[in-house]
């Protein structure tokens, strides 16, 4: 049982750290908490779900989602957010009217009632204390391919020292010559691509609605947080952390109250350690 | 002399950097005293540490003997010790007007008439007919001025400026050091932070030097122009030669 | 001229008299039932906005944690009333006090916390005081929520359950509630306040204790909220969790924004505009959703002000058109005379 938690809790904590980069990306270098992300991933689940539909290709779905969230958030930087540099609470709040548009249109396309999907992997391996559902591990494996990537770039590109740089003082990138507000711009295609992704790893899990987003929201950005707001490796082991403390906490204490349990231990951490676990903070680094 | 404020062996690091390394400093009521020093000297987490924005690593601030260390800047206030801000200097939205009431409010002042307040922006040498332009539009020296004047409001043994000649035009300095020297005249002590050392020196009573955290030197303005130590730690570059 | 003066000063507060007089009398030109409905909310959910108003916009505080506190209000008086048996009144102190320290809780972690981890942590706590709604079945009725009902109770007179009388009886709540805030405005303590706003460490080192100040200021605005709480629980008879979600908080976020933060009557303004907008174009629910989240969207980037700084911004625009003109006037004037002038 406790074996069988861990593990769940690995799969669930994979799409958090997921979503959490892409926050910690978007915060790192335009300093807007983006709340309508978790719209986003519902987005793209839906567009997964229409893809896989129409061509029968899982494989179609995850890039369809991801190509499509990208455009998105290549039309929300440069259709909202770039007005809102010069002050970030303007843009979290334009994020909270996002919230309402995206969920209202996603209700007039695809109606509130829940939408399935059979994963593209079926059945399971059982070891004995351990029964892992195969979807699960390409899912992990997916979650790992895209941090490894997104570590990858930012750690050891041009661009990413670019990122990197806007992330530590935008003005002196500005100076350097780095084209910061296109950068801030990637930020914001990357950030939501991974939205994107992290959709499609919701839809294999059978089923979707229009207000799944605020869940994956409040998640993602406990794990952001805990992690330390811009913080890329603390965004993986929070995610991790959280996804293995809410699923015991599922099995043993008591499922239905599983968000008061992640709320609360996120107020709790954000008060012993206001800027997260891993350190981070107000003006965060990547 | 009373000594008013005093600290002792005071430090403060941030992670593994030692901002402060064992300061021993005290300014004596009525007293204008210089802080000097390079960029990162520590003078700005000094002035942070006396005023209660940063709790001190190691050591103790003391207060009219009382030991202050750690104290909410609200409580040092109340007892006489009130700073001013590099940058942040007034509360740029509200009305000059106001910036000077919320000041009055905090003495625990029953009199806000107009000609109180006008009293509080003249003695800093600020006019009278910029009471409803917004604190944020005015100029930076007669920003620098206001926020002297909404400090001196409070009446404080000791005022704590954070260079208040930076960014200031010719008039504006003159009108900084007019109030310099008016506080002398009417006996409140002043601890200065500045760059600006030709417009600082003359003001002064004693000036501290300080370099990588610690003090290396002190003295009237005349000793500290003099002292090798500090020609070399804060002229080090232009003077190598 | 100085007799112009007085009249001019003492208008804008006789037009604010007046509609709200014309405001309390509303039921009396025969409104349809919807529309009387209608109205209703919208004074409740004015008289909720302006707490988050007074914080926002006076205090500089944001919290999305203000349809939480609201629907603490809201729970504390159905609860009462079906477990207690409490009457409206007597609730009344109660749900006002569960909003007052409720609205402080969600201060405490703005000591430790600032700027946006304050905002997202007032949020999580929003979520779990919804999750604890949700789940608390014994005391809170689970989703299914509680049904509730004023019989037959009046309060100063008015029948609670006549929709009419309720709706008048709200009138006069909003009215106490914004001459309380006008007078916390125009107070010693409205300056503190302000001043928190615009520069909290000058104004701490100026001898204020923020964190004291900062839960004062959150307490009245939760205060604030119970008693709106209270005031929609007895209007619509039933409580349930889903009534106090995001989509709550960021109502307020908007009815508050779209009047203007700074203004007394702003979230008045806002939740008129909100609440009768859709009547008035006859939109579908989640048109409307849309249709409003796109209207915070244009709000915050044009007007961040609200709709009453439009107002002011317009009313300025024109009287520098009328300076200009009369200026031109003069000028066009003296030159004339100077030309007489020169030619005499």
């Amino acid at each position: 049982m406790f074996a069988q938690q861990v593990y769940n809790g690995v799969a669930l904590g994979a799409v958090y750290a997921l979503i959490a980069v892409g926050i910690t990306l978007v915060y790192g270098l335009s300093r807007i908490i983006h709340f309508a992300v978790g719209e986003l991933v519902m987005f793209g689940s839906f567009i997964a779900w229409e893809v896989q539909n129409a061509t029968g290709s899982w494989t179609l779905g995850i890039i369809a989602a991801t190509l499509a969230l990208a455009v998105a958030g290549f039309l929300t930087e440069r259709g909202v957010f770039r007005f809102t540099l010069s002050a970030p609470m303007t843009g979290f709040i334009v994020s909270l009217g996002l919230i309402l548009v995206f969920q209202g249109l996603a209700i007039e396309i695809w109606s509130a009632n829940p939408h399935y999907a059979q994963p593209p992997l079926r059945g399971a391996w059982d070891f004995g204390s351990v029964v892992v559902i195969k979807q699960t591990v390409l899912n992990i494996g997916i979650v790992v391919a895209m941090l490894a990537i997104s570590y990858y770039i930012l750690m050891r590109t041009r661009f990413g020292k670019a990122l990197r740089a806007v992330s530590d003082d935008s003005q002196a990138a500005a100076l350097m010559g780095i084209p910061v507000r296109l950068v801030i711009m990637a930020a914001f295609i990357a950030g939501s691509a991974l939205a994107g992704v992290a959709g499609w790893i919701i839809l294999t899990n059978g089923s979707i609605t229009p207000f799944v987003g605020a869940n994956y929201l409040l998640r993602g950005f406990a794990v952001a947080l805990i992690g330390g707001l811009g913080n890329i490796q603390g965004a993986a082991l929070a995610g991790l952390g959280l996804g293995v403390l809410e699923s015991l906490a599922a099995g043993y204490i008591a499922p239905g109250w599983n968000d008061a349990y992640v709320f609360a231990g996120m107020i709790a951490i954000l008060l012993w350690r206001p800027t997260g676990l891993a350190g981070g903070g107000e003006g965060a680094h990547l | 002399m009373t000594q008013l404020l005093s600290t002792s062996k005071l430090g403060k690091n941030f992670g593994g950097n030692r901002a402060l390394n064992g300061v021993d400093f005290r300014a004596d009521a009525g007293e204008i005293v210089g802080l000097i020093g390079p960029n990162g000297s520590g003078k700005t987490t000094f002035f942070n540490c006396v005023t209660g924005f940063l709790t001190p690593s190691a050591g103790r601030v003391s207060w009219r003997g009382a030991d202050v260390t750690g104290s909410t800047p609200g409580k040092l206030a109340k007892l006489g010790l009130v700073r001013t801000f590099q940058e942040k200097m007034v509360f740029p939205g509200l009305s000059v007007r106001e910036n000077v009431r919320f000041a009055i409010i905090q003495h625990g002042e029953r009199d806000l008439s107009e000609e109180r307040i006008r009293g509080a922006l003249t003695y800093v040498g600020l006019t009278t007919d910029i009471m409803d332009h917004k604190a944020g539009d005015l100029p930076w020296g007669q920003c620098r001025l206001l926020g002297i004047a909404l400090a001196l409001v409070l009446k404080p043994a000791l005022i704590l400026l954070d260079e208040p000649f930076a960014g200031t035009n010719r008039l504006a300095a003159h009108q900084v050091t007019q109030v310099l020297f008016k506080l002398k005249a009417d006996g409140i002590g002043a601890i200065i932070v500045e760059h600006e050392m030709s417009l600082l020196l003359p003001a002064c009573d004693r000036v501290v030097a300080f370099a990588s955290g610690q003090v290396i030197g002190e003295g009237t303005p005349a000793e500290i122009i003099h002292n090798p130590a500090v020609r070399e730690a804060y002229f080090g570059a232009d003077h190598a030669a | 001229m100085n007799g112009n003066s007085a009249v001019q000063r003492f208008l804008p507060h006789l037009g604010v008299l007046l509609v709200g007089v014309i405001i309390f009398l509303l039921p009396n030109i025969g409104p349809t039932g919807k529309v009387l409905s209608l109205a209703t909310t919208t004074v409740i959910f004015a008289v909720g906005g302006a707490g988050l108003g007074f914080l926002w916009g006076q205090a500089g505080q944001l919290t999305l944690a203000h349809a939480a506190v609201f629907g603490l209000g809201a729970y504390t008086a159905a609860i009462c009333g079906k477990m207690l048996g409490t009457t409206f009144v007597e609730a009344l102190p109660l749900s006002i006090l569960v909003g007052a320290i409720s609205g402080g809780l969600v201060a405490l972690p703005s000591l430790r916390t600032k700027g946006h981890y304050f905002v997202i942590l007032t949020f999580a706590i929003g979520e779990v005081l919804a999750v604890i709604e949700q789940r608390w079945d014994s005391l809170t009725g689970g989703a299914n929520g509680i049904l509730i009902t004023a019989g037959r109770q009046t309060v100063l007179g008015f029948t609670l359950m006549r929709r009419a009388e309720y709706y008048q009886l709200t009138v006069i709540f909003l009215t106490v509630v914004s001459l309380l805030l006008l007078i916390l405005t125009r107070s010693r303590w409205g300056t503190i306040l302000r001043g928190m706003r615009e520069n909290a460490d000058l104004a701490a080192s100026l001898g204020v204790n923020i964190a004291k100040q900062r839960l004062i200021a959150f307490a009245i605005a939760g205060a604030i909220a119970g008693l709106a709480g209270q005031l929609y629980v007895y209007q619509v008879q039933f409580i349930a969790p889903s009534s106090f979600t995001t989509q709550t908080s960021i109502m307020f976020l908007l009815v508050t924004l779209l009047g203007g933060k700074a203004y007394l009557f702003g979230p008045a303004v806002g939740a008129l505009a909100y609440f009768f907008l859709p009547e008035l174009f006859g939109l579908p629910p989640i048109t409307n959703q849309i249709a409003f989240g796109a209207l915070l969207v244009l709000m915050i980037l044009l007007a961040p002000e609200g709709l009453l700084s439009v107002i002011g911004r317009t009313r300025r625009f024109f009287s520098r058109m009328r300076t200009r003109s009369r200026m031109t006037h003069e000028l066009e004037a003296r030159e004339a005379a100077a030309e007489k002038g020169g030619q005499s």
